[in-house]
C-alpha cells in the first residue's frame, strides 16, 4: 500500500517535470508567435531594414496615377502609396542619377515644394490633379524588412561551410583512418571537445582580436565566417568522422582487393557512403549559425545591408535581433525576426530527422 | 598459360603470423600451383583464412600484424620493402566470405577496378564489364540491369557479382574465402561449377569449411590445425588416403 | 581471355603514387587544426587579457588584487578614477549558474526518467523532437522572452522599481540548460543494462520503483556529464541574459529581485566601443571566463576517462 503511493507520487512528479519542459516549449513559442506575427507580410520578408529618404525627379507627368492613404510615421502624418497603376509616371523616377521606380508602402513626404503633413486623400487628389512636366518628390522608403539580414545569414552560411568543411572532412578522414593512437590523438580528442565547450562569446573576443584587429580584417563578413568556421569544427569533424567510421570494413577490404590505394578506396568508396552523415553535420552547422550572436556581434559587426565584399560588415538575422532588442527594446519586431530563425531551425531539424530515419531503414547499414 | 604446367605460382616459406601476441600461424610452407584449386580446410580458427589473406596482403589493414619468412610470388617475395602492394592486389583478386557488392551500380561495381586503373572510354569498359559477367556466368541474368543497384540482387547473384568485380582487374590468381558460406545451395553449386570453370584461365586458392567442397572442387588440398598445416597433398590422397591420423580425423567429423 | 586488357597495370601507378603523400599530409595538417584553434584561442585571450596587470603595459597599470576583488566597475579614460572589479560580476555569475542547476537538474533528471522509462513510443518521439527544438532556438530569442515576458512578470511581484534580476537570469538560463541535460540524461538512462531493470522487476519491483531507486542511480555519470555540460553553457551564456540582468555598475546581489551584471554580460555590452585600457580589462574578464571554462572542461574529461573503466 504504501509502495504504491510512492510509486504514485514518483510518477506524478515525473510526469509533471516532462510536462512543465513541454509547457516551456509552448510557452516560449507562443509568446514570439502571439508578439512577432503580427509584423510578417511580404515588405518586411523582401525589404530593406534600414529606413531611407530620398528626393526622386519625374519626368512627363501627367498626374502621378497612384492611389494613396494617410499613415503615421516618425509622431507626425503622411501619406503612404497603396498602388501604382500600370504605366504610372513614378515607376520612371530617378534619384541621385539612378533609377528609382517608386512602389507600394513608399512614404510621400514632399510633393515639389509641398508638405504632405497633414495632407488629406481628397487634398492629394486636387493636387495631383494640377501635376504635369517635370516634379521633384521627396519619399520615405520605410525600413525593418529582413531581406538583406537573410543574405547576409545565408552568405555567411556558405563561406563558413567553404572554410570549415574541407578541413573537417580532411580531419575526420585522418582521424578515422589513418591515425594511431597515442598522446597526438588524445590531445585532438581533448581540444576537440574543449571547443565545443567553449561559449561563443569567447570565440567573438577571440575573433576580434585575431582577425579584426590583428589580421586588419575589420567587422566583416569575412571576419565573422572566419570565426564561425572555428565554431562550426568540433561539430562537423565528429559528424563527418562517425560517418566515415560506419562504412563498413567489407567495402574496404572490397576496393584494396581490386587493388585500388588508400586515396582512392577514401575518395571513391568511403566518402560516397558516408555522405548522408556528413550532411547531417553540414545541416547542424547551418541550425548554429542560424542561432549564433555573440561570435557575429563582436567581429561581422550590426551593419543590416547587403555588402559589396567579404571586407565589409553584414549583420545577421539573429544578431540584428539581438541589437533591436537591446537598443530599442522593439520586442515586437525581435520577435517577427524569431519567428523567421525558429522556422529556419525546425526545416534544418525536421531535414536532419528525416535524413537519419532514411539512413536507419537503409539495408547497407 | 600452359594447362599441364606444374609450376608454384605462389610458394609460402616459413611463414608465421602474429596478430598482435598471437602467433596464428607457425611455420607454413606451402605451394600454390598454376592454374590448379588449391582447397585450405580445417576447423574455425585454424589459421587458413589469415594464410589466404596473406597473400594480397590484405591483412596489411588490420592494426598490429606483422609476419615472418616470405610469400613469393612468381619468385618474387611480396612482403619485402617497397613492393607495390597495389598491383599485387591487381594481380591477385579477392572473393569474401559475405558477398560485399559496393552500393553501386552493377555496372559501375565492375567497372571500378578498370577505372582505378586508368581506363576511361566507355566502348572498353563496356567490353570489360560484358566479359567479366560472362565469365563469372552472369551475365545473361543482368544484361539488362546493369544500371540497377547491385544491392537488389539476391546473395547468390551478388557474390558472382564479386567475382566478376574480382576478374575485371584481370588477375593472375584469385582468392576465394568461404564463398559460399553465406549462400544457399542453389547458388553454392553454381558458384563451384564457375571455379571448375574459371581455373583453365586462373590459380585459384579457395578457403572452404565445407568438406564436400573441398573435395569437388580441388585439385590439391590443405589441412590446417591451430595455425599449422598438418597435411598438403592431391586432394584425392587427403580425402581418401590421408597420411596422417589428426586429418583422417577431421574428415571423418571428428571436429567440427 | 581478359590478358587483352592487361597493359593498364602500370598506367595506375604512375598516375596516383605521387600525390598521395601529399593529400596525406593535408589530411594530417587538417586534423590537428583542433588543437591549433584552442592554442590560439587561449593564447591570444589571455595574453591581452594579461596586459593592465603589468608594470610595462603602454595603456597603464591596474592591480590585480583590485581587478579580481573589486566591487564596482566604472571604465574611465583618466585610470586613476577607473575601477575595474569584477568579483561582484563573478559572484553574480556563479549565483546565476547555481540557482539554474538547482532548478534545472531535479527537472531534467525526472523528465529523462519518464521519457526513457515510462512514456511510450508516441510521446517519446513528441517531446524529443521538442525537445531538440528547445536546444536549437536562438540564445537572443530566449532574452528576448526574458524580456517580454519573465522581466514584466517578476517586476509585478518584486520590491525593486525593474524586473531585470538575478531571478530573471536564473529562470532563463534553467530553460536554455534543461534540453541539453535531459537529452544526456535520458541517453545515460537508456543505456543503463536491461539486466539491472530484470532484477529489479524479477524482486517485485514497479516500473516506477525500478525508474528511481536502481535506473538512475545507476546512471549517475552520465548524468553528472550533463550537469557539467549544463554548467559551462549557463556560465557562458551571454546575449540572452545582457537583455535580463541589468547589468548594473557595482554590488554583490542579496537577494534574487537585484539586478547582476554576468562576466560574459560585461563584455557584450562595452566591447563594440572600448578601447585602450577598458578594451583589455574585458579581455581580462574573458580571461577568468575563459579559465573558469578550462576548469569545467578538466573536470569534465576526467570523469569521462574514469567512466571508461566502469
Amino acid at each position: 500500500m504504501k509502495a504504491k503511493t510512492q510509486d504514485k507520487v514518483f510518477k506524478g512528479i515525473m510526469l509533471f517535470c516532462t510536462v512543465l519542459v513541454l509547457s516551456l516549449l509552448f510557452l516560449i513559442l507562443g509568446f514570439v508567435l502571439i508578439k512577432g506575427i503580427g509584423l510578417i507580410d511580404m515588405h518586411f520578408l523582401t525589404g530593406d531594414f534600414d529606413a531611407k529618404t530620398v528626393y526622386v525627379d519625374l519626368q512627363n507627368v501627367d498626374g502621378l496615377n497612384i492611389e494613396v492613404a494617410p499613415i503615421e510615421y516618425d509622431t507626425k502624418d503622411y501619406l503612404k502609396i497603396t498602388s501604382v497603376e500600370s504605366g504610372s509616371s513614378v515607376l520612371t523616377g530617378i534619384s541621385n542619377g539612378e533609377s528609382f521606380p517608386l512602389k507600394k508602402g513608399d512614404i510621400l513626404r514632399r510633393i515639389e515644394d509641398k508638405n504632405t503633413v497633414g495632407m488629406t486623400v481628397d487634398e492629394f487628389n486636387s493636387l495631383d490633379s494640377q501635376l504635369s512636366g517635370s516634379i521633384r518628390l521627396k519619399v520615405t522608403r520605410p525600413g525593418e524588412g529582413i531581406f538583406p539580414l537573410i543574405i547576409n545569414t545565408l552568405s555567411i552560411i556558405g563561406l563558413s561551410l567553404l572554410i570549415a568543411l574541407p578541413v573537417s572532412l580532411f580531419s575526420a578522414i585522418y582521424l578515422a583512418e589513418y591515425a594511431k593512437k597515442g598522446k597526438l590523438l588524445d590531445l585532438i580528442r581533448f581540444t576537440t571537445s574543449a571547443l565545443s565547450g567553449i561559449p561563443s562569446i569567447v570565440f567573438g573576443l577571440f575573433g576580434m582580436l585575431a582577425f579584426v584587429t590583428t589580421l586588419k580584417l575589420g567587422f566583416s563578413m569575412l571576419s565573422g565566417a572566419l570565426t564561425l568556421s572555428i565554431v562550426l569544427l568540433p561539430t562537423l569533424i565528429s559528424q563527418s568522422e562517425e560517418a566515415v567510421r560506419r562504412v563498413p570494413l567489407t567495402f574496404r577490404e572490397g576496393s584494396f582487393a581490386l587493388g585500388a590505394t588508400k586515396l582512392q578506396t577514401i575518395f571513391k568508396v568511403i566518402l560516397p557512403n558516408a555522405l548522408s552523415g556528413i550532411v547531417v553535420g553540414v545541416l547542424l552547422s547551418v541550425g548554429r549559425i542560424v542561432a549564433e550572436s555573440a561570435a557575429l556581434v563582436l567581429t561581422a559587426g550590426t551593419v543590416a545591408l547587403i555588402p559589396n565584399t567579404v571586407f565589409e560588415s553584414a549583420s545577421t538575422l539573429t544578431v540584428k535581433a539581438y541589437t533591436v532588442a537591446k537598443e530599442t527594446g522593439d520586442i515586437a519586431l525581435a520577435c517577427a525576426m524569431g519567428i523567421v530563425t525558429i522556422v529556419l531551425i525546425i526545416v534544418v531539424n525536421s531535414a536532419v530527422g528525416i535524413i537519419r530515419k532514411f539512413d536507419k531503414m537503409s539495408k547497407f547499414k | 598459360m600452359s594447362k599441364t604446367n606444374k609450376r608454384p605460382k605462389i610458394q609460402i616459406k616459413n611463414l608465421d603470423f602474429y596478430y598482435s601476441d598471437f602467433k596464428a600461424l607457425k611455420n607454413v610452407n606451402l605451394d600454390i600451383l598454376e592454374n590448379k584449386v588449391t582447397a585450405f580446410i580445417g576447423p574455425s580458427g585454424c589459421g587458413k583464412s589469415t594464410l589466404l589473406r596473406t597473400m594480397n596482403r590484405i591483412n596489411d589493414l588490420i592494426e598490429g600484424t606483422r609476419i615472418e619468412g616470405k610469400v613469393l610470388l612468381d619468385d618474387e617475395d611480396i612482403y619485402q620493402d617497397n613492393y607495390n602492394v597495389t598491383t599485387l592486389r591487381t594481380r591477385v583478386g579477392m572473393v569474401f566470405q559475405k558477398p560485399n557488392p559496393f552500393p553501386m551500380s552493377i555496372y559501375e561495381n565492375i567497372a571500378y577496378g578498370p577505372k582505378l586503373n586508368g581506363i576511361k572510354h566507355k566502348s572498353q569498359l563496356d567490353e570489360i564489364v560484358e566479359q567479366s559477367l560472362r565469365s563469372a556466368a552472369l551475365w545473361g541474368e543482368v544484361k539488362d540491369i546493369l544500371q540497377s543497384n547491385a544491392l537488389s540482387l539476391s546473395g547468390g547473384q551478388q557474390q558472382r557479382l564479386c567475382i566478376s568485380r574480382a576478374l575485371a582487374v584481370s588477375p593472375e590468381v584469385l582468392l576465394m574465402d568461404e564463398p559460399t558460406s553465406a549462400l544457399d545451395p542453389i547458388s553454392t553449386l553454381k558458384i563451384e561449377d564457375l571455379i571448375a570453370e574459371l581455373k583453365k584461365d586462373y590459380t585459384i586458392a579457395i578457403v572452404t569449411h565445407n568438406m564436400q567442397q573441398g573435395a569437388r572442387v580441388s585439385d590439391k588440398t590443405a589441412f590446417f590445425l591451430l595455425g599449422e598445416v598438418i597435411e598438403f597433398d592431391d586432394t584425392d590422397t587427403i580425402f581418401s588416403n590421408p597420411s596422417n591420423p589428426k586429418t583422417e580425423e577431421y574428415i571423418t567429423g571428428k571436429y567440427s | 581471355m581478359l590478358a587483352y586488357f592487361c597493359n593498364f597495370k602500370d598506367l595506375n601507378m604512375r598516375k596516383t603514387k605521387k600525390y598521395e603523400p601529399l593529400v596525406e599530409l593535408i589530411f594530417r595538417i587538417s586534423s590537428v587544426m583542433t588543437i591549433v584553434a584552442v592554442g590560439f584561442i587561449v593564447l591570444f585571450i589571455i595574453s591581452k587579457g594579461v596586459q593592465p596587470f603589468l608594470s610595462s603595459n603602454k595603456e597603464g597599470t591596474y592591480s590585480f588584487v583590485k581587478f579580481i576583488s573589486g566591487l564596482e566597475w566604472r571604465p574611465n579614460d583618466d585610470i586613476n578614477k577607473a575601477q575595474y572589479g569584477i568579483l561582484y560580476m563573478i559572484v553574480g555569475s556563479l549565483f546565476a549558474t547555481g540557482g539554474a542547476i538547482i532548478l534545472g537538474v531535479p527537472i531534467s533528471i525526472f523528465a529523462a526518467g519518464y521519457l526513457s522509462e515510462l512514456a511510450n513510443e508516441k510521446v517519446k518521439k513528441i517531446a524529443k523532437a521538442g525537445i531538440m527544438l528547445l536546444a536549437g532556438i536562438p540564445s537572443v530569442i530566449y532574452g528576448v522572452f526574458g524580456l517580454g515576458f519573465i522581466v514584466p512578470k517578476i517586476k509585478e511581484i518584486s520590491p525593486m522599481p525593474q524586473g531585470q534580476s538575478l531571478l530573471a537570469v536564473i529562470i532563463v538560463l534553467t530553460m536554455m540548460i534543461l534540453p541539453t541535460m535531459i537529452v544526456i540524461a535520458e541517453n545515460a538512462i537508456a543505456s543503463v543494462p536491461s539486466a539491472y531493470r530484470n532484477a529489479s522487476y524479477a524482486l517485485g519491483a514497479s516500473k516506477v520503483y525500478t525508474t528511481i531507486h536502481v535506473i538512475i542511480p545507476a546512471a549517475r555519470r552520465g548524468i553528472l556529464v550533463g550537469v557539467i555540460l549544463g554548467v559551462g553553457r549557463a556560465i557562458g551564456e551571454a546575449m540572452a541574459v545582457v537583455l535580463i540582468a541589468g547589468n548594473v555598475s557595482g554590488g554583490i546581489p542579496t537577494s534574487l529581485f537585484e539586478p547582476i551584471r554576468p562576466l560574459t554580460a560585461n563584455v557584450v555590452l562595452e566591447m563594440s566601443y572600448a578601447t585602450g585600457l577598458h578594451s583589455e580589462m574585458l579581455f581580462a574578464t574573458g580571461s577568468i571566463l575563459m579559465l573558469f571554462i578550462i576548469g569545467i572542461n578538466l573536470v569534465l574529461s576526467r570523469i569521462i576517462k574514469r567512466m571508461g573503466k566502469y
